[in-house]
């Protein structure tokens, strides 16, 4: 995946982006993921509670 | 989890794909916007699902106005809100990519504009909604403005920027989201992303709409 | 038909029986036009237009607010009886629109005794703001009607009118700069067209949900 980005960047800019810059790259990349699936996380508990008060009723 | 209806997870899935893929995967060179052309994957999904929650709100609008039964009302409501939402994370994702692409966060484009004006004329229908007391002509008139309000907004985010010349990407001859310059390789990332957050606001939506029933519920048992 | 006219009719008596209000609106527009022309000493033709609709565009609020607003209660059942809503509508578009240009006329006569005229083709302009008054008559007409329904009313109304009459108003203000420029002719009958069919738009979608307003 490294590999794959700089090749991508490399193609198209003269700037070689360091390793470092490659890996702070792919934090960001992890960090939105987790935020998501965080919210996804609180969505589907809310829809888990509204479904288990739908059934008492 | 099977208890979670098949869409939602499926809205999760594509929207988790166009999250990290939007950010790995390979993208067209175009000048001016380089590496920012990403930002199709997150700031133009938003005026799609806007879009498509409006079109949903005015639909139970119009069963407000057909029918006498409430309930269409807390969908109306429950879409414009979750609309709204959208609305201002388009503008919040936009802002941050004029400012990078632009060197501003606000030009006087028409686009700009035409996407802060809609949003001010929904938040009155929210200011509307709040003075008014009986729930039925609540309903009815708030249900009367947003259909009013509709068809402006398709004039303002559709027509207006069209006569005008624009910075925007895809107008003025920038290089932008254009069918041609849309490749397969945005369209593998583009279109996921749009329906996928289409279905995440319907689902954010539809909680609301369920916590409103819950409530009206308890307030009847009462 | 011949509703509609007695209707419009009995709306000139009214206000030609309190004549204050009249007055009123009309004094309001000398003196916003003053005010401009103390506050903007000299303006090149595009700040003369934005300006002229601006103004305008407060003083129809105003105007066009009170056409439902300030009725009672009594005067509404009263016509819940006697017409049609879209009769009364229709009455009431046009006799706003009517009220409209005769603001816009005396407006354009202040600003052009106080600030000058810049305008090169008359009659285009006077075209352009004749379609500008119908639709600021029209939107205005059914945002008072809303907001009559809903307490508060006078602070509603512009809260309503202004994001929504915004598309209108970009329309005729750039229409309306083309015919002060005296430009090619053949640019401008494509806004007047788009102005045309806007106003038909709005006329239009009053005329199918005004009725579900008025009933109580």
């Amino acid at each position: 995946m490294k590999y794959f980005i700089i090749n991508q960047v490399q193609q198209h800019s003269s700037q070689m982006p360091s390793a470092e810059s490659t890996d702070k790259y792919l934090v960001v990349v992890a960090v939105i993921a987790v935020l998501f699936i965080g919210i996804v996380g609180y969505l589907v508990s809310l829809d888990l509670k509204l479904k288990k008060i739908e059934n008492q009723s | 989890m099977k208890s979670i209806q098949w869409w939602k997870l499926a809205g999760v899935a594509l929207v988790l794909f166009a999250l990290i893929g939007g950010l790995l995967l390979p993208v067209p060179q175009l000048p001016i916007l380089a590496q920012s052309i990403r930002n199709l994957y997150y700031h133009v999904p938003m005026w799609f699902g806007m879009l498509s929650l409006l079109i949903a709100s005015s639909v139970y609008a119009v069963k407000v106005l057909m029918s006498k039964d409430l309930i269409n009302d807390v969908y109306s409501e429950s879409f414009a809100r979750v609309a709204l939402l959208y609305g201002t994370i388009g503008i919040a994702t936009g802002m941050i990519w004029a400012k990078n692409t632009w060197g501003a966060y606000w030009t006087n484009d028409p686009k700009l504009n035409s996407a802060a004006i809609g949003m001010l004329m929904y938040a009155a229908y929210f200011v509307l909604r709040g003075s008014i007391e009986d729930e039925e002509k609540k309903a009815r008139i708030s249900a009367t403005y947003n259909l009013f309000c509709l068809p402006m907004f398709i004039v303002l985010i559709f027509v207006l920027p069209r006569l005008t010349a624009s910075l925007h990407p895809g107008n003025g001859g920038n290089p932008g989201f254009n069918s041609y310059d849309l490749d397969s390789r945005l369209r593998m990332v583009f279109y996921p992303a749009v329906i996928g957050w289409i279905l995440i606001g319907f689902w954010i939506a539809n909680i609301q709409i369920r916590l409103k029933k819950i409530e009206l519920k308890k307030e009847q048992e009462l | 038909m011949s509703v509609v006219v007695k209707l419009i009719k009995k709306e000139l008596l009214l206000e030609w029986r309190q004549r204050y209000a009249l007055n009123g609106i009309l004094l309001q527009v000398l003196s916003s036009v003053f005010v401009v022309y103390l506050a903007i000493k000299h303006m090149n033709n595009p700040t003369w237009n934005g300006v002229f609709w601006v103004v305008m565009l407060f003083i129809s609020i105003n105007a066009i607010a009170k056409s439902f607003i300030g009725e009672g209660r009594g005067k509404n059942l009263y016509y819940h009886m006697l017409v049609q809503p879209q009769q009364l509508l229709l009455a009431k578009f046009i006799y706003n629109a009517i009220l409209n240009l005769i603001l816009a006329v005396l407006c354009l006569l202040a600003f052009t005794v106080l600030l000058g005229n810049p305008i090169q083709s008359v009659g285009l302009y006077i075209l352009v703001t004749i379609l500008g008054c119908m639709g600021f008559a029209s939107t205005f007409t059914m945002l008072s009607a809303i907001s009559s329904k809903a307490g508060n009313s006078n602070l509603l109304m512009p809260v309503l009118s202004l994001p929504i009459i915004i598309p209108l108003l970009l329309i005729i203000i750039k229409a309306s700069m083309r015919s002060m420029d005296g430009l090619d002719e053949t640019l401008i009958y494509k806004d007047l067209g788009i102005l045309l069919l806007f106003n038909i738009l709005i006329l239009s979608l009053a005329y199918i949900l005004f009725p579900s307003i008025w009933k109580e």
